[in-house]
């Protein structure tokens, strides 16, 4: 999957896979990982920075808990972050649509 | 020292004065996981080590990213407050350490500066314990007086400790977190009057900027235990213009 692609898309990405239960970094790139099938080109280290910055936006809250024993942050949506998740999905589902029918056939 | 360790190192050294003690234990956790998972798929620990270091990406790469996250933190924070003008004549400063124990003449005159105002309530306030704060991308100092109990508290938030039941600093940070859509952005000490530090906590409530009155001690307190910056207000010395 080309880089470029998923790093503009990642705060989306991230948005979808701390939606449900709050989830730690770790696990979010496991999840993320998953979802593409390993065909994932992305340093995972930048989800940090990237989650620091949807955290600022308000979108997401991280906080420090104890996960299976382990010190963790984890990190959940908040409101804004739902609204904004529910709009970038129906955007991305459009969006997606006409690719398709343009591209029928390519 | 492993490569892990190095690479925290690295980290820390290319954040220079962005570097907060979360974000480096967050990155330190993240590789420590991977590389358990690699060694128990059959990798040497230095192998795994090295593997998750590289899934990770170079230190310069995350530094980069991260140094452009913490950049626009002041901006976003600035234009979510009622009292932008103020807090924009401000100066993130960190815990540096506390000090237990009646102050000397020499450290009074230290942190003093040339400000008649903050001598005058340092020495009134040698008996006390001081919290010195300093400067991030500076190292000016402001030493803030306290009771024993107070610093007590900063010291357990710093270090991270945490007791079996909630102390009331640690009670404050559960509520705060626990509230939907809540989330405090920053603590400023604002002023210096009649001998008294004044300073408020900024959060954010569904959207909507909001202060809160405070000690500064209870305000340091509280943004050890939620990890939020701690600004001092330009107006304050000794980081007034006058000192």
């Amino acid at each position: 999957m080309n880089r470029e692609l998923v790093k503009g898309h990642l705060d989306v990405m991230l948005l979808a896979a701390v939606q449900g239960a709050p989830t730690h970094g770790y696990a979010i790139i496991q999840t993320i990982k998953d979802s593409t099938a390993g065909e994932l080109e992305l340093a995972e280290g930048t989800i940090y920075p990237a989650l620091h910055r949807l955290e600022q936006s308000r979108l997401i809250i991280g906080r420090w808990s104890t996960v299976s024993g382990r010190r963790r942050r984890v990190y959940r949506l908040t409101k804004r972050g739902e609204v904004t998740l529910s709009k970038r999905a129906a955007e991305w589902r459009g969006f997606s649509r006409a690719m398709d029918a343009l591209l029928k056939g390519a | 020292m492993d490569r892990i360790d190095d690479y925290i190192n690295r980290l820390r050294e290319a954040l220079g004065q962005s570097a907060r003690r979360s974000v480096l234990e967050e990155v330190e956790h993240h590789l420590r996981d991977t590389a358990r998972d690699l060694e128990e798929r059959g990798a040497s620990s230095a192998e795994a080590e090295r593997l998750a270091i590289v899934a990770f990406g170079a230190v310069e790469l995350i530094a980069t990213e991260f140094a452009e996250v913490f950049e626009s933190q002041e901006c976003n924070v600035i234009e979510l407050s009622r009292r932008e003008a103020v807090l924009a004549e401000t100066i993130e400063v960190e815990v540096m350490n506390i000090r237990f124990g009646p102050l000397t003449e020499d450290e009074i005159a230290r942190w003093s500066g040339k400000d008649p105002d903050y001598a005058e309530q340092a020495k009134s306030n040698v008996a006390l314990h001081g919290v010195v704060l300093k400067e991030r991308n500076g190292d000016r100092e402001l030493c803030i007086f306290m009771g024993q109990f107070e610093a007590a508290a900063i010291a357990v938030g710093k270090e991270g400790k945490t007791f079996a039941r909630p102390m009331t600093h640690d009670l404050i940070g559960d509520f705060m977190r626990s509230l939907d859509d809540f989330a405090v952005d920053r603590v400023t000490i604002t002023r210096l009057e009649d001998k008294t530090f004044y300073a408020e906590i900024s959060a954010t409530h569904h959207g909507d900027a909001m202060l809160v009155d405070c000690r500064p001690s209870d305000g340091i307190a509280v943004s050890l235990r939620l990890d939020v910056p701690i600004f001092v207000s330009r107006d304050v010395p000794p980081f007034s213009k006058a000192a």
